[in-house]
């Protein structure tokens, strides 16, 4: 101990004088495990510090969400520790920043090429100057380590991130991943002091509702205008133990394009155009068979996931429609069937697939191919088969390349649906299978509402998809589009193109697809702006992209593409295998390294940039409670007071006020699409009436002038 | 039944073809207006697009229009019923190739049924004018005006009145096409009347008495 307090008192100057390193690595585990190895065998001194505050900053433009996490540790313990904490990494996130506060000034990280941060980050590690280590723990969570805080000490971090919302059915959801198991127990979760949480929320197509599906009582969600809400939540010492899920309903009529741009002074342009599927596509009455395949293997014990599982499959059946049939096959090593036959979604089959569904434990290996080959058996001539798989996808490496090429070798009209089940889950597996498949991925939470996600879930299977979309622009010297191949439009799940622009003005944008097996084309007119800084989220997300592309070519077509990546990531702070994260204690630091300070010169603009939109927020809200007894009426209606019915969902007023609707962040930039789905001549029931009382009226005058002749 | 068969055997065809195609769902994708199938030589689709239906509540409404108005002309002109049909299908048919460029592919009788009323109304109209019976010309002048000035906001605002249809798109244009359609058939029929010996010109001019 004396060694250890002699230790500390010599190197604490020089070390918070010279490096605080933290080390962002998405490479492979081995080394990952190593840096994370070293670090506690040199410390040794271990334990977890309590969260004293936590304050979660949200902001969602166009589905496009932006995470602030500004947390503060503190030591409890009598002594100097090294600090752990791990947090799931949040779906399609990439990690923009990460700080530590150090002598009370903030230092951003840094994203260098991956050797050499390694080697800055070692030679630090030499002097034992090794404060902290945040490390992606495969594809699942982040792990941070920060070492050495004095006992009684307090630190400050902040994380960034930015993600991609999933949106189903005009839904997008927002989840804060908080439930979740380091080495199969649960992180101990309760904020000592205060826990906050505000989510703004703005579009450019109108937002019907905002709420929390997980925390309804605790949020208060207010609607400013028609394209922004505001939910905010405080708590005093919080319970973290739940995923937060926040749902906002946004409402397209007709299918549409809608364009958001950013363009710095002097730079080129950036812009995110998402094709919106709107209530104009329809339904077809075609009958379909479904088999759910249930992955009871020993990894879905943990973290709740077979019940999420039970519970998603039984609203999915639920959800069937008379005419449509089931099956439900449990797996782990082999498939054990219900019915082994197709069955009608009847109440008694439903009664059936419940207890069935009840009596499955968790144990035992994966393997999903004998489960998949036995669903396409199910295969019936006379209608398509979508196969929903409910699994976490832990399967064997090994089995993974094999799997996928069962998946291509699908017999014809096999789709395969997988739904992600809880915060572990191996979503690149998923989501590729399920591409190949013709089908759609989708990831279920802890706190989501199975009935609405099955019912979005069966609404895509039904609905009927504009195949192979494709976006061609003319004008505005558009380039480095992502993704290169849109893929097919299912109902409900908007696509998204990011893509640059060299001049502002007027563009065509043609997009072409196949409706119905028949050919569908439409050319439309936008406008790019010459100048744009309300939306540098959408500068990441397409680096982010881009990156992404890069790295599925090089492994689908074995091609280089390292020196691309790095310059991407580096410029865009993007942590990727190729490129890491390090942060240094000081400027001069960075400067003997020679590393390039980009992302704090990028952070600072992207903070202005949150700043101005957040100005405009707060003036649109000052506007809003200008008829103060309307407002408060308003809020103490959506705060969920006495009166709120629980899980009673807020609505945005279906007209925005007149003198709230001058002042909205950015005009909107969308226009509607003539989709070549299919039309009808329907005859209202008032017409009808009418026109049978004519006929009715012309055959009577007919009988009477007979009469009177 | 026999006098039914005798008395409307086209709007019996019709009608139980829609309720064939409507009990085979099947059918429906095999005989739907699709444009592009049609530009590749299933030209039946002209037709037999008519005869298929989106859903219950739409086969209910079209079909029992067609029925009623069907009948009432069939009655009055039986040899001229059926080619008044495939005039009034296929009139249908070209105006939505002509100005529903999005649309992929069309099914329900309404165009026809729209038109079959404007083919009594106009009919009605005209006979009344040359009977002299101003009121009853006027009625009929009054619910053709409705109906158009219906199809007409329609068009404008690009909302359908009373239309509750979540699975398919309305298109007024085949409610206009039916407009247009059915003022033709109404105009040759009363240009080809036998039974009537005077001239056009003299009808017009009797009408605006």
């Amino acid at each position: 101990m004396y060694f250890i307090n002699r230790t500390w008192k010599r190197l604490w100057k020089p070390f918070l004088a010279v490096t605080a390193a933290i080390t962002l690595l998405t490479a492979a585990t081995s080394e990952r495990a190593s840096a994370a190895g070293l670090l506690v065998a040199d410390g040794g001194f271990g334990g977890v510090l309590k969260i004293q505050q936590q304050d979660v900053r949200v902001t969602i433009n166009n589905a496009i969400a932006v995470t602030q996490v500004d947390q503060v540790f503190v030591n409890t313990e009598n002594r100097q520790v090294e600090a752990l904490y791990l947090f799931p990494v949040p779906r399609e996130a990439s990690v923009s920043n990460f700080s530590m506060w150090v002598n009370g000034k903030e230092m951003i990280g840094e994203v260098v090429e991956k050797e050499r941060a390694r080697q800055i980050y070692n030679s630090y590690k030499q002097q034992r100057r090794d404060p902290g280590l945040l490390e992606q723990v495969d594809f699942k969570q982040f792990e941070m380590r920060i070492f050495p805080i004095a006992a009684g000490a307090e630190q400050r971090i902040r994380i960034e991130y930015y993600q991609q919302l999933d949106v189903d059915h005009d839904w997008g959801t927002y989840v804060y991943p908080l439930a979740t198991n380091v080495q199969g127990k649960p992180i101990d979760s309760q904020v000592t002091g205060r826990f906050s949480m505000t989510v703004d929320v703005k579009s450019e197509v109108p937002i019907k509702e905002l709420k929390s599906e997980s925390h309804p009582d605790d949020f208060v969600v207010v609607s400013h205008q028609s394209n922004y809400a505001q939910a905010s939540m405080e708590l005093t010492e919080g319970d973290l133990s739940r995923d937060i899920v926040m749902a906002f309903q946004t409402h397209r009529a007709r299918t549409g394009l809608d364009l958001i741009t950013s363009r710095p002074k002097g730079e080129d342009g950036y812009f995110m155009l998402t094709l919106t599927p709107g209530a104009d596509l329809s339904s077809t009455s075609e009958p379909m068979d479904y088999v759910f395949l249930l992955d009871i293997s020993g990894s879905m014990s943990r973290d709740d996931k077979l019940t999420i599982s039970r519970r998603s499959a039984s609203a999915f059946i639920d959800s069937l429609g008379p005419d449509d049939r089931f099956e439900c096959l449990a797996f782990n090593m082999t498939p054990i069937p219900l019915f082994q036959s197709m069955k009608p979604a009847s109440t008694e089959n439903l009664q059936l697939a419940t207890e069935f569904l009840q009596s499955q434990r968790a144990r035992g290996g994966t393997v999903l191919q004998p489960a998949v080959s036995a669903a396409y058996a199910y295969r019936d001539n006379d209608r398509p088969l979508n196969v929903v798989l409910l699994s976490d996808g832990m399967t064997e490496t090994g089995e993974q390349s094999e799997l996928l090429q069962l998946i291509q070798a699908r017999p014809a009209g096999v789709r395969v649906f997988c739904i992600g089940v809880g915060n572990e889950v191996n979503r690149p597996l998923l989501e590729q299978m399920a591409d190949q498949a013709g089908g759609l991925a989708a990831f279920v939470s802890t706190e989501d509402s199975f009935r609405r996600q099955a019912q979005l879930m069966r609404q895509k299977l039904v609905r009927p998809a504009i195949e192979n979309v494709r976006v061609a622009f003319d004008g505005g010297r558009v380039t480095d589009v992502e993704p290169v191949e849109m893929g097919d439009l299912f109902y409900g799940t908007p696509l998204r193109l990011f893509g640059r622009y060299g001049n502002g003005g007027a563009i065509s944008v043609s997009l072409t697809g196949t409706v119905q097996g028949g050919p569908w084309k439409q050319t439309v007119e936008l406008d790019l702006p010459n100048n744009d800084e309300g939306n540098s989220e959408i500068e990441r997300m397409w680096a982010f992209m881009r990156v992404k592309q890069l790295l599925a070519d090089e492994r689908a077509l074995s091609a280089n593409h390292r020196d691309e990546i790095v310059r991407l990531c580096e410029a865009y702070s993007i942590v990727s295998p190729y490129a890491s994260m390090l942060v240094l204690e000081n400027n001069d630091e960075y400067q003997r390294w020679k590393i390039e300070q980009r992302n704090a010169v990028r952070i600072e603009r992207d903070r202005a940039s949150r700043a101005s939109v957040q100005e405009k927020l707060a003036e649109m809200r000052r506007q809003a409670s200008d008829n103060f007894e309307v407002s408060r009426e308003r809020m103490s209606e959506q705060s969920g007071g006495p009166n709120r019915a629980p899980n009673n969902p807020i609505t945005a007023p279906s007209r925005p006020s007149p003198q709230t609707t001058t002042s909205n962040p950015a005009p909107s930039r969308g226009v509607d699409l003539d989709v070549g789905l299919p039309g009808g001549g329907a005859i209202d029931p008032v017409t009808a009436i009418i026109a049978l009382g004519t006929a009715g009226g012309a055959a009577f005058a007919g009988r009477r002038k007979k009469k009177s002749a | 039944m026999i006098s039914v068969l005798r008395n409307y055997p086209s709007t019996l065809v019709v009608t139980t073809l829609a309720l064939l195609v409507w009990a085979v769902p099947s059918l429906g994708s095999l005989l739907e207006t699709n444009f592009a199938l049609i530009g590749e030589g299933q030209w039946w689709r002209i037709w037999t697009g008519h005869l298929v239906h989106f859903d219950g509540g739409h086969l209910f409404w079209d079909l029992m229009m067609f029925v009623a108005l069907g009948s009432v002309c069939e009655r009055q002109h039986p040899r001229l019923f059926p080619i008044a049909w495939f005039v009034l299908a296929t009139g249908v048919t070209l105006g939505l190739a002509m100005f529903c460029d999005g649309i992929g592919s069309y099914r329900g009788l309404s165009g026809i049924d729209t038109g079959l009323f404007v083919w009594l109304a106009s009919e009605r109209v005209f006979r009344s004018c040359i009977d002299r019976e101003r009121v009853t010309a006027f009625a009929w002048l009054l619910a053709l005006i409705g109906l158009t000035g219906k199809l007409v906001f329609e068009t404008v605002t690009g909302q359908t009145l009373f239309v509750d249809s979540s699975g398919f798109t309305p298109l007024v244009e085949a409610h206009l096409a039916g407009v247009m359609f059915g003022f033709i058939c109404s105009l040759i029929v009363f240009a080809s009347a036998r039974d009537e010996e005077i001239s056009l010109d003299e009808r017009f001019v009797r009408c605006g008495k």
